[in-house]
Protein backbone atom coordinates (compact mmCIF):
# COMPACT_ATOMS: atom_id res chain seq x y z
CA UNK A 1 0.00 0.00 0.00
CA UNK A 2 1.46 3.33 -1.04
CA UNK A 3 1.43 6.21 1.44
CA UNK A 4 -0.96 8.07 -0.86
CA UNK A 5 -3.52 5.27 -0.79
CA UNK A 6 -3.04 4.79 2.96
CA UNK A 7 -3.63 8.44 3.83
CA UNK A 8 -6.38 8.95 1.24
CA UNK A 9 -8.33 5.98 2.61
CA UNK A 10 -7.80 7.29 6.15
CA UNK A 11 -9.23 10.58 4.96
CA UNK A 12 -12.33 8.78 3.67
CA UNK A 13 -12.72 6.92 6.97
CA UNK A 14 -12.30 10.13 8.98
CA UNK A 15 -14.90 11.82 6.82
CA UNK A 16 -17.35 9.03 7.49
CA UNK A 17 -16.58 9.11 11.23
CA UNK A 18 -17.25 12.83 11.25
CA UNK A 19 -20.44 12.41 9.24
CA UNK A 20 -21.72 9.72 11.59
CA UNK A 21 -20.89 11.93 14.56
CA UNK A 22 -22.87 14.75 12.98
CA UNK A 23 -25.84 12.41 12.55
CA UNK A 24 -25.74 10.44 15.77
CA UNK A 25 -24.23 12.61 18.49
CA UNK A 26 -26.89 14.49 20.36
CA UNK A 27 -24.78 17.21 21.89
CA UNK A 28 -24.30 20.27 19.71
CA UNK A 29 -20.66 20.79 20.69
CA UNK A 30 -19.94 17.24 19.65
CA UNK A 31 -21.66 17.86 16.34
CA UNK A 32 -19.35 20.82 15.75
CA UNK A 33 -16.36 18.64 16.63
CA UNK A 34 -17.63 16.05 14.15
CA UNK A 35 -17.92 18.56 11.34
CA UNK A 36 -14.34 19.60 12.00
CA UNK A 37 -13.27 15.99 11.85
CA UNK A 38 -15.08 15.38 8.56
CA UNK A 39 -13.34 18.46 7.19
CA UNK A 40 -9.97 17.10 8.26
CA UNK A 41 -10.79 13.88 6.40
CA UNK A 42 -11.41 15.85 3.20
CA UNK A 43 -8.15 17.76 3.69
CA UNK A 44 -6.31 14.48 4.13
CA UNK A 45 -7.70 13.17 0.83
CA UNK A 46 -6.61 16.37 -0.93
CA UNK A 47 -3.07 16.42 0.41
CA UNK A 48 -2.61 12.67 -0.10
CA UNK A 49 -3.66 12.98 -3.74
CA UNK A 50 -1.23 15.89 -4.14
CA UNK A 51 1.60 13.47 -3.53
CA UNK A 52 1.00 10.68 -5.99
CA UNK A 53 4.47 10.56 -7.48
CA UNK A 54 6.93 10.03 -4.65
CA UNK A 55 9.98 11.23 -6.55
CA UNK A 56 8.73 14.67 -7.57
CA UNK A 57 7.82 17.43 -5.11
CA UNK A 58 4.11 17.41 -4.20
CA UNK A 59 1.60 19.47 -6.12
CA UNK A 60 1.30 22.83 -4.31
CA UNK A 61 -2.23 23.65 -5.48
CA UNK A 62 -4.12 21.20 -3.21
CA UNK A 63 -1.80 22.12 -0.35
CA UNK A 64 -2.65 25.79 -0.75
CA UNK A 65 -6.35 24.93 -0.93
CA UNK A 66 -6.08 22.95 2.32
CA UNK A 67 -4.19 25.78 3.99
CA UNK A 68 -7.05 28.08 3.02
CA UNK A 69 -9.52 25.47 4.18
CA UNK A 70 -8.01 25.20 7.65
CA UNK A 71 -8.37 28.93 8.21
CA UNK A 72 -11.93 28.94 6.88
CA UNK A 73 -12.73 25.94 9.09
CA UNK A 74 -11.60 27.73 12.22
CA UNK A 75 -13.70 30.79 11.39
CA UNK A 76 -16.75 28.63 10.64
CA UNK A 77 -16.17 26.83 13.94
CA UNK A 78 -16.02 30.14 15.77
CA UNK A 79 -19.33 31.22 14.22
CA UNK A 80 -20.92 27.88 15.15
CA UNK A 81 -19.64 28.18 18.70
CA UNK A 82 -20.95 31.73 18.99
CA UNK A 83 -24.36 30.51 17.79
CA UNK A 84 -24.16 27.68 20.32
CA UNK A 85 -23.41 30.15 23.06
CA UNK A 86 -26.30 32.28 21.99
CA UNK A 87 -28.56 29.22 22.23
CA UNK A 88 -27.42 28.25 25.69
CA UNK A 89 -27.51 31.71 27.20
CA UNK A 90 -30.70 33.65 27.57
CA UNK A 91 -30.33 36.95 25.74
CA UNK A 92 -31.88 38.72 28.71
CA UNK A 93 -28.86 38.14 30.88
CA UNK A 94 -26.47 39.73 28.46
CA UNK A 95 -25.72 43.25 29.56
CA UNK A 96 -26.89 45.75 26.99
CA UNK A 97 -24.65 48.41 25.53
CA UNK B 1 29.10 3.26 11.56
CA UNK B 2 31.16 6.05 13.05
CA UNK B 3 31.32 6.99 16.73
CA UNK B 4 29.15 9.94 15.95
CA UNK B 5 26.41 7.73 14.57
CA UNK B 6 26.72 5.33 17.47
CA UNK B 7 26.38 8.06 20.12
CA UNK B 8 23.48 9.56 18.22
CA UNK B 9 21.77 6.19 17.96
CA UNK B 10 22.14 5.40 21.66
CA UNK B 11 20.87 8.86 22.54
CA UNK B 12 17.80 8.51 20.31
CA UNK B 13 16.92 5.08 21.70
CA UNK B 14 17.36 6.31 25.26
CA UNK B 15 15.18 9.31 24.50
CA UNK B 16 12.45 7.07 23.10
CA UNK B 17 12.73 4.93 26.23
CA UNK B 18 12.14 7.98 28.44
CA UNK B 19 9.06 8.86 26.40
CA UNK B 20 7.79 5.32 26.83
CA UNK B 21 8.40 5.45 30.59
CA UNK B 22 6.67 8.81 30.87
CA UNK B 23 3.65 7.58 28.94
CA UNK B 24 3.41 4.46 31.08
CA UNK B 25 3.62 6.65 34.15
CA UNK B 26 0.78 8.79 32.88
CA UNK B 27 -1.35 5.72 32.27
CA UNK B 28 -0.51 3.83 35.44
CA UNK B 29 0.14 6.36 38.21
CA UNK B 30 -2.65 6.87 40.73
CA UNK B 31 -3.47 10.59 40.68
CA UNK B 32 -3.07 13.81 38.75
CA UNK B 33 0.07 14.97 40.59
CA UNK B 34 2.08 11.78 40.15
CA UNK B 35 1.02 11.57 36.52
CA UNK B 36 2.21 15.11 35.91
CA UNK B 37 5.47 14.24 37.58
CA UNK B 38 6.02 11.23 35.35
CA UNK B 39 5.03 13.03 32.20
CA UNK B 40 6.99 16.26 32.50
CA UNK B 41 10.15 14.72 33.94
CA UNK B 42 10.36 11.96 31.39
CA UNK B 43 9.38 14.11 28.44
CA UNK B 44 11.90 16.84 29.18
CA UNK B 45 14.76 14.41 29.52
CA UNK B 46 13.51 12.24 26.66
CA UNK B 47 13.19 15.21 24.34
CA UNK B 48 16.63 16.42 25.44
CA UNK B 49 18.16 13.11 24.45
CA UNK B 50 16.30 13.11 21.13
CA UNK B 51 17.47 16.66 20.41
CA UNK B 52 21.03 15.72 21.31
CA UNK B 53 20.90 12.67 19.08
CA UNK B 54 19.49 14.67 16.18
CA UNK B 55 21.93 17.54 16.69
CA UNK B 56 24.81 15.11 16.09
CA UNK B 57 23.28 14.36 12.70
CA UNK B 58 22.48 17.96 11.75
CA UNK B 59 24.26 19.41 8.76
CA UNK B 60 24.59 22.98 10.00
CA UNK B 61 25.02 24.87 13.25
CA UNK B 62 21.84 26.76 12.49
CA UNK B 63 19.90 23.49 12.58
CA UNK B 64 21.56 22.60 15.89
CA UNK B 65 20.56 25.97 17.32
CA UNK B 66 16.98 25.49 16.14
CA UNK B 67 16.81 22.03 17.70
CA UNK B 68 18.00 23.32 21.06
CA UNK B 69 15.61 26.26 20.81
CA UNK B 70 12.78 23.75 20.37
CA UNK B 71 13.97 21.86 23.44
CA UNK B 72 14.15 25.03 25.52
CA UNK B 73 10.70 26.20 24.43
CA UNK B 74 9.10 22.83 25.10
CA UNK B 75 10.66 22.73 28.56
CA UNK B 76 9.36 26.22 29.31
CA UNK B 77 5.88 25.38 28.07
CA UNK B 78 5.60 21.98 29.71
CA UNK B 79 6.86 23.29 33.03
CA UNK B 80 4.30 26.08 33.00
CA UNK B 81 1.47 23.78 31.92
CA UNK B 82 2.37 21.26 34.60
CA UNK B 83 2.35 24.02 37.20
CA UNK B 84 -1.05 25.29 36.02
CA UNK B 85 -2.66 21.86 35.99
CA UNK B 86 -1.30 21.07 39.43
CA UNK B 87 -2.43 24.45 40.75
CA UNK B 88 -5.93 24.00 39.35
CA UNK B 89 -6.11 20.49 40.80
CA UNK B 90 -4.96 21.72 44.20
CA UNK B 91 -7.47 24.57 44.19
CA UNK B 92 -10.20 22.12 43.22
CA UNK B 93 -9.47 20.30 46.44
CA UNK B 94 -7.81 17.19 45.10
CA UNK B 95 -5.47 15.94 47.76
CA UNK B 96 -2.30 14.18 46.68
CA UNK B 97 -2.37 10.42 46.65
CA UNK B 98 -0.62 8.69 49.49
CA UNK B 99 0.07 5.06 50.21
CA UNK B 100 -2.55 5.05 52.97
CA UNK B 101 -5.31 5.63 50.45
CA UNK B 102 -4.77 2.06 49.46
CA UNK B 103 -5.75 2.58 45.83
CA UNK C 1 9.35 2.66 -0.30
CA UNK C 2 11.06 2.22 3.02
CA UNK C 3 9.20 -0.47 4.94
CA UNK C 4 9.77 1.09 8.39
CA UNK C 5 8.19 4.31 7.12
CA UNK C 6 5.27 2.27 5.81
CA UNK C 7 4.83 0.90 9.32
CA UNK C 8 4.96 4.40 10.71
CA UNK C 9 2.27 5.48 8.24
CA UNK C 10 0.07 2.55 9.14
CA UNK C 11 0.37 3.17 12.89
CA UNK C 12 -0.21 6.90 12.47
CA UNK C 13 -3.33 6.51 10.36
CA UNK C 14 -4.71 3.83 12.66
CA UNK C 15 -4.14 6.12 15.65
CA UNK C 16 -5.86 8.96 13.82
CA UNK C 17 -8.97 6.86 13.24
CA UNK C 18 -9.01 5.54 16.83
CA UNK C 19 -8.61 9.03 18.30
CA UNK C 20 -11.38 10.30 16.00
CA UNK C 21 -13.71 7.58 17.26
CA UNK C 22 -12.75 8.35 20.85
CA UNK C 23 -13.68 12.01 20.28
CA UNK C 24 -17.19 10.88 19.41
CA UNK C 25 -17.51 8.31 22.17
CA UNK C 26 -15.62 9.90 25.06
CA UNK C 27 -18.12 10.26 27.86
CA UNK C 28 -16.96 13.63 29.04
CA UNK C 29 -17.04 16.59 26.68
CA UNK C 30 -13.85 18.06 28.10
CA UNK C 31 -12.12 14.79 27.35
CA UNK C 32 -13.53 14.83 23.82
CA UNK C 33 -12.11 18.31 23.20
CA UNK C 34 -8.67 17.38 24.50
CA UNK C 35 -8.73 14.30 22.27
CA UNK C 36 -9.66 16.57 19.38
CA UNK C 37 -6.54 18.65 20.05
CA UNK C 38 -4.50 15.44 20.11
CA UNK C 39 -6.12 14.53 16.81
CA UNK C 40 -5.02 17.83 15.30
CA UNK C 41 -1.43 17.35 16.43
CA UNK C 42 -1.33 13.81 15.01
CA UNK C 43 -2.78 15.17 11.80
CA UNK C 44 0.05 17.68 11.50
CA UNK C 45 2.45 14.73 11.70
CA UNK C 46 0.54 13.24 8.79
CA UNK C 47 0.93 16.49 6.83
CA UNK C 48 4.69 16.30 7.39
CA UNK C 49 4.74 12.73 6.09
CA UNK C 50 2.87 13.89 2.99
CA UNK C 51 5.39 16.64 2.36
CA UNK C 52 2.97 19.45 3.21
CA UNK C 53 4.99 21.35 5.80
CA UNK C 54 3.03 24.58 5.23
CA UNK C 55 -0.17 22.76 6.06
CA UNK C 56 1.45 21.10 9.08
CA UNK C 57 2.42 24.48 10.52
CA UNK C 58 -1.09 25.83 10.04
CA UNK C 59 -2.71 22.68 11.41
CA UNK C 60 -0.63 22.63 14.60
CA UNK C 61 -1.22 26.31 15.31
CA UNK C 62 -4.78 26.82 14.07
CA UNK C 63 -6.40 23.42 13.62
CA UNK C 64 -5.22 21.98 16.90
CA UNK C 65 -4.27 25.00 19.00
CA UNK C 66 -6.76 27.74 18.31
CA UNK C 67 -9.76 25.54 17.52
CA UNK C 68 -9.16 23.64 20.75
CA UNK C 69 -8.96 26.90 22.67
CA UNK C 70 -12.26 28.03 21.13
CA UNK C 71 -13.96 24.78 22.16
CA UNK C 72 -12.55 24.85 25.71
CA UNK C 73 -13.62 28.47 26.02
CA UNK C 74 -17.17 27.64 24.96
CA UNK C 75 -17.29 24.63 27.27
CA UNK C 76 -16.18 26.83 30.16
CA UNK C 77 -19.00 29.31 29.50
CA UNK C 78 -21.64 26.60 29.39
CA UNK C 79 -20.42 24.81 32.49
CA UNK C 80 -20.38 28.01 34.49
CA UNK C 81 -23.81 28.95 33.33
CA UNK C 82 -26.34 29.18 36.15
CA UNK C 83 -25.53 27.38 39.34
CA UNK C 84 -21.99 26.33 40.04
CA UNK C 85 -22.68 22.64 40.26
CA UNK C 86 -21.81 20.82 37.08
CA UNK C 87 -25.00 20.28 35.11
CA UNK C 88 -26.59 16.89 35.24
CA UNK C 89 -25.04 14.72 32.62
CA UNK C 90 -26.42 11.56 31.26
CA UNK C 91 -25.07 9.09 28.81
CA UNK C 92 -27.60 7.98 26.27
CA UNK C 93 -27.69 4.54 24.74
CA UNK C 94 -25.26 5.36 21.97
CA UNK C 95 -22.73 6.66 24.45
CA UNK C 96 -23.31 10.25 23.47
CA UNK C 97 -22.93 12.80 26.20
CA UNK C 98 -26.24 14.54 26.75
CA UNK C 99 -26.57 17.53 28.96
CA UNK C 100 -29.94 18.40 30.41
CA UNK C 101 -29.42 22.10 30.14
CA UNK C 102 -28.00 22.26 26.68
CA UNK C 103 -30.11 22.20 23.57
CA UNK C 104 -29.99 19.24 21.30
CA UNK C 105 -31.35 19.20 17.82
CA UNK C 106 -33.66 16.29 18.55
CA UNK C 107 -35.86 15.55 21.52
CA UNK C 108 -33.98 13.29 23.88
CA UNK C 109 -36.00 10.12 23.56
CA UNK C 110 -33.73 9.55 20.65
CA UNK C 111 -34.83 9.08 17.09
CA UNK C 112 -36.58 5.83 16.25
CA UNK C 113 -34.60 3.03 14.71
CA UNK C 114 -35.90 3.85 11.25
CA UNK C 115 -34.36 7.29 11.50
CA UNK C 116 -31.09 5.86 12.73
CA UNK C 117 -31.12 3.34 9.92
CA UNK C 118 -31.73 6.07 7.37
CA UNK C 119 -28.89 8.19 8.77
CA UNK C 120 -26.62 5.15 8.82
CA UNK C 121 -27.46 4.30 5.21
CA UNK C 122 -26.75 7.86 4.11
CA UNK C 123 -23.42 7.94 5.95
CA UNK C 124 -22.45 4.51 4.64
CA UNK C 125 -23.32 5.22 1.03
CA UNK C 126 -21.56 8.58 1.06
CA UNK C 127 -18.46 6.87 2.42
CA UNK C 128 -18.63 4.07 -0.14
CA UNK C 129 -19.09 6.55 -2.96
CA UNK C 130 -16.18 8.65 -1.72
CA UNK C 131 -13.93 5.59 -1.47
CA UNK C 132 -14.94 4.53 -4.97
CA UNK C 133 -13.89 7.93 -6.29
CA UNK C 134 -10.72 8.30 -4.26
CA UNK C 135 -9.12 4.87 -4.61
CA UNK C 136 -8.68 4.90 -8.43
CA UNK C 137 -7.32 8.45 -8.16
CA UNK C 138 -4.87 7.40 -5.47
CA UNK C 139 -3.48 4.39 -7.30
CA UNK C 140 -3.10 6.07 -10.70
CA UNK C 141 0.34 7.57 -11.05
CA UNK C 142 -0.30 9.83 -14.04
CA UNK C 143 -1.50 12.68 -11.92
CA UNK C 144 -2.89 15.63 -13.82
CA UNK C 145 -0.65 18.34 -12.59
CA UNK C 146 -1.19 21.96 -13.24
CA UNK C 147 1.88 23.19 -15.01
CA UNK C 148 3.22 25.79 -12.65
CA UNK C 149 6.89 24.96 -12.78
CA UNK C 150 7.76 27.46 -15.45
CA UNK C 151 5.31 29.97 -14.06
CA UNK C 152 7.17 29.79 -10.74
CA UNK C 153 10.01 31.75 -12.30
CA UNK C 154 7.74 34.74 -12.79
CA UNK C 155 5.87 34.45 -9.51
CA UNK C 156 8.29 36.47 -7.41
CA UNK C 157 8.67 33.80 -4.71
CA UNK C 158 10.25 30.37 -4.60
CA UNK C 159 7.95 28.58 -2.14
CA UNK C 160 5.37 27.01 -4.48
CA UNK C 161 2.61 27.07 -1.86
CA UNK C 162 3.06 30.80 -1.28
CA UNK C 163 3.13 31.31 -5.05
CA UNK C 164 -0.20 29.51 -5.39
CA UNK C 165 -1.76 31.32 -2.43
CA UNK C 166 -0.73 34.85 -3.29
CA UNK C 167 -0.10 34.84 -6.99
CA UNK C 168 -1.69 32.11 -9.11
CA UNK C 169 -4.81 31.68 -7.02
CA UNK C 170 -4.82 34.99 -5.20
CA UNK C 171 -8.57 35.20 -5.79
CA UNK C 172 -9.09 32.31 -3.38
CA UNK C 173 -7.00 33.94 -0.72
CA UNK C 174 -8.66 37.31 -1.16
CA UNK C 175 -12.09 35.77 -0.76
CA UNK C 176 -10.85 33.74 2.18
CA UNK C 177 -9.82 36.92 3.96
CA UNK C 178 -13.27 38.28 3.21
CA UNK C 179 -14.78 35.14 4.78
CA UNK C 180 -12.66 35.76 7.87
CA UNK C 181 -14.00 39.32 8.09
CA UNK C 182 -17.51 37.98 7.77
CA UNK C 183 -16.88 35.48 10.55
CA UNK C 184 -15.56 38.16 12.87
CA UNK C 185 -18.55 40.38 12.12
CA UNK C 186 -20.95 37.50 12.78
CA UNK C 187 -19.28 36.43 16.00
CA UNK C 188 -19.06 39.93 17.41
CA UNK C 189 -22.63 40.78 16.51
CA UNK C 190 -23.85 37.51 18.01
CA UNK C 191 -22.11 38.29 21.25
CA UNK C 192 -23.32 41.89 20.95
CA UNK C 193 -20.05 43.33 22.13
CA UNK C 194 -20.69 42.02 25.61
CA UNK C 195 -18.02 39.39 25.50
CA UNK C 196 -14.98 40.27 27.49
CA UNK C 197 -12.26 37.83 28.19
CA UNK C 198 -12.04 37.13 31.85
CA UNK C 199 -8.66 36.38 33.24
CA UNK C 200 -9.28 32.67 33.15
CA UNK C 201 -5.97 31.48 34.48
CA UNK C 202 -4.82 31.97 38.03
CA UNK C 203 -2.05 34.49 38.19
CA UNK C 204 1.26 33.57 39.63
CA UNK C 205 4.94 34.15 39.20
CA UNK C 206 5.38 31.06 37.03
CA UNK C 207 2.78 31.99 34.46
CA UNK C 208 3.73 35.65 34.43
CA UNK C 209 7.38 34.94 33.82
CA UNK C 210 6.46 32.38 31.20
CA UNK C 211 4.39 34.91 29.31
CA UNK C 212 7.14 37.52 29.60
CA UNK C 213 9.69 35.08 28.28
CA UNK C 214 7.61 33.56 25.54
CA UNK C 215 5.96 36.59 23.96
CA UNK C 216 9.11 38.10 22.44
CA UNK C 217 10.00 34.65 21.12
CA UNK C 218 6.53 34.32 19.62
CA UNK C 219 6.84 37.64 17.84
CA UNK C 220 10.33 36.80 16.64
CA UNK C 221 9.31 33.39 15.32
CA UNK C 222 6.24 34.91 13.65
CA UNK C 223 8.39 37.44 11.82
CA UNK C 224 10.80 34.68 10.84
CA UNK C 225 8.01 32.44 9.56
CA UNK C 226 6.55 35.34 7.58
CA UNK C 227 9.91 36.31 6.13
CA UNK C 228 10.93 32.79 5.22
CA UNK C 229 7.52 32.07 3.68
CA UNK C 230 8.64 33.36 0.30
CA UNK C 231 11.24 30.63 -0.10
CA UNK C 232 10.52 27.93 2.49
CA UNK C 233 7.43 26.62 4.27
CA UNK C 234 5.79 29.46 6.14
CA UNK C 235 3.87 32.58 5.29
CA UNK C 236 1.13 34.91 6.37
CA UNK C 237 -1.31 32.37 7.79
CA UNK C 238 1.24 30.50 9.89
CA UNK C 239 2.77 33.72 11.19
CA UNK C 240 -0.68 35.09 11.96
CA UNK C 241 -1.54 31.93 13.87
CA UNK C 242 1.55 32.39 16.01
CA UNK C 243 0.83 36.06 16.68
CA UNK C 244 -2.81 35.23 17.41
CA UNK C 245 -1.76 32.57 19.91
CA UNK C 246 0.47 35.12 21.60
CA UNK C 247 -2.46 37.54 21.77
CA UNK C 248 -4.71 34.89 23.28
CA UNK C 249 -2.05 34.10 25.86
CA UNK C 250 -1.89 37.78 26.81
CA UNK C 251 -5.65 37.93 27.09
CA UNK C 252 -6.11 34.95 29.39
CA UNK C 253 -3.32 35.74 31.79
CA UNK C 254 -3.16 38.44 34.36
CA UNK C 255 -0.34 40.17 32.61
CA UNK C 256 -0.73 43.79 31.71
CA UNK C 257 -2.37 43.57 28.32
CA UNK C 258 -1.77 46.44 25.96
CA UNK C 259 -4.97 48.28 25.28
CA UNK C 260 -5.81 49.07 21.73
CA UNK C 261 -8.03 51.94 20.67
CA UNK C 262 -11.27 50.85 19.09
CA UNK C 263 -10.73 52.62 15.81
CA UNK C 264 -7.15 51.37 15.54
CA UNK C 265 -8.39 47.83 16.05
CA UNK C 266 -10.92 48.26 13.28
CA UNK C 267 -8.34 49.74 10.94
CA UNK C 268 -5.92 46.90 11.57
CA UNK C 269 -8.72 44.36 11.17
CA UNK C 270 -9.66 45.48 7.67
CA UNK C 271 -6.15 46.55 6.63
CA UNK C 272 -5.29 43.13 5.20
CA UNK C 273 -8.34 42.93 2.99
CA UNK C 274 -8.01 46.59 1.97
CA UNK C 275 -4.35 46.38 1.01
CA UNK C 276 -4.96 43.11 -0.85
CA UNK C 277 -7.81 44.73 -2.80
CA UNK C 278 -5.76 47.83 -3.56
CA UNK C 279 -2.87 45.71 -4.82
CA UNK C 280 -5.35 43.79 -6.95
CA UNK C 281 -6.79 46.98 -8.40
CA UNK C 282 -3.28 48.29 -8.98
CA UNK C 283 -2.59 45.12 -10.95
CA UNK C 284 -5.68 45.88 -12.99
CA UNK C 285 -4.31 49.32 -13.85
CA UNK C 286 -0.74 48.19 -14.39
CA UNK C 287 -0.93 44.74 -15.91
CA UNK C 288 -4.49 44.83 -17.20
CA UNK C 289 -6.02 42.14 -15.00
CA UNK C 290 -7.25 42.09 -11.44
CA UNK C 291 -4.67 40.65 -9.03
CA UNK C 292 -2.03 40.31 -11.71
CA UNK C 293 1.33 41.57 -10.57
CA UNK C 294 4.01 42.92 -12.88
CA UNK C 295 6.75 40.23 -12.66
CA UNK C 296 9.41 42.69 -11.53
CA UNK C 297 7.25 43.81 -8.62
CA UNK C 298 5.68 40.48 -7.71
CA UNK C 299 8.05 39.65 -4.87
CA UNK C 300 7.72 43.05 -3.21
CA UNK C 301 3.95 43.16 -3.59
CA UNK C 302 3.50 39.64 -2.22
CA UNK C 303 5.65 40.48 0.79
CA UNK C 304 3.65 43.67 1.39
CA UNK C 305 0.31 41.89 1.17
CA UNK C 306 1.53 39.06 3.38
CA UNK C 307 2.83 41.42 6.06
CA UNK C 308 -0.43 43.34 6.35
CA UNK C 309 -2.43 40.11 6.13
CA UNK C 310 -0.45 38.66 9.03
CA UNK C 311 -1.46 41.48 11.35
CA UNK C 312 -5.09 41.40 10.23
CA UNK C 313 -5.49 37.64 10.46
CA UNK C 314 -3.80 37.54 13.87
CA UNK C 315 -6.30 40.13 15.07
CA UNK C 316 -9.15 38.13 13.51
CA UNK C 317 -8.08 35.01 15.38
CA UNK C 318 -7.85 36.89 18.68
CA UNK C 319 -11.29 38.44 18.11
CA UNK C 320 -12.78 35.03 17.35
CA UNK C 321 -11.38 33.85 20.67
CA UNK C 322 -12.83 36.88 22.45
CA UNK C 323 -16.18 36.21 20.81
CA UNK C 324 -16.47 32.75 22.32
CA UNK C 325 -15.36 33.87 25.78
CA UNK C 326 -17.53 34.23 28.84
CA UNK C 327 -19.29 37.58 29.10
CA UNK C 328 -18.00 40.18 31.47
CA UNK C 329 -20.83 39.56 33.91
CA UNK C 330 -20.08 35.87 34.15
CA UNK C 331 -16.40 36.55 34.43
CA UNK C 332 -16.79 38.87 37.36
CA UNK C 333 -19.27 36.54 39.03
CA UNK C 334 -16.72 33.80 38.78
CA UNK C 335 -13.92 35.95 40.04
CA UNK C 336 -15.73 36.50 43.31
CA UNK C 337 -16.66 32.88 43.63
CA UNK C 338 -15.45 30.86 46.57
CA UNK C 339 -14.28 27.88 44.60
CA UNK C 340 -12.22 29.07 41.69
CA UNK C 341 -11.21 25.51 41.01
CA UNK C 342 -14.53 24.65 39.42
CA UNK C 343 -12.86 24.81 36.06
CA UNK C 344 -13.52 22.16 33.49
CA UNK C 345 -9.85 21.36 33.64
CA UNK C 346 -10.16 19.02 36.58
CA UNK C 347 -13.85 18.76 37.19
CA UNK C 348 -13.83 15.12 36.24
CA UNK C 349 -10.81 14.12 38.24
CA UNK C 350 -11.43 11.88 41.15
CA UNK C 351 -11.38 13.86 44.35
CA UNK C 352 -10.69 11.20 46.94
Amino acid sequence: MTPTLNYALTGVVLFSVGLSGLFFCAHLLRKILSVNMAGSGVFLVFVALARRQPDVPPDPVPQALVLTGIVVAVSATAVALALFRRLTHEPAEEPHG
Amino acid sequence: MSTNDLVSCVSLVLGAFFFLAGTMGMLRFPDVYTRLHALTKADNLGLGLLVFGLALQAESWLAVAKLFLVWGLVMLASTTCCHLVAQAAWQAGISPWSRRDGQ
Amino acid sequence: MDSSLAWFDAILTLTLVVVALRVLFAQDLFQAIVLFIVFGLLLSLAWCRLGAVDVALAEAAIGAGLTGALFLNTLATTRRHGDQAPPAETIDRKGAWVDDKLPTLRPRPSTPWTGRLAFGLVAGSVTAWMAAVVVPLAVSSDAPRIAIDEAMLRSGVTNPVTAVLLNFRAYDTLLEVAVLMLAVLTVSSLTAGSARVSKALPSGPVLTSFVRLILPVVVMVAVYVLWSGTKAPGGAFQAAALLGAGGVLLLVTDTQSPSCARYLRRVLLVAGLAVFLLVGLGGMLGAGRFLEYPPAWAGVLITLVETVLTVSIALVLVMLFVGTSPTGAEGSARASDETPGATPLVSRERTS
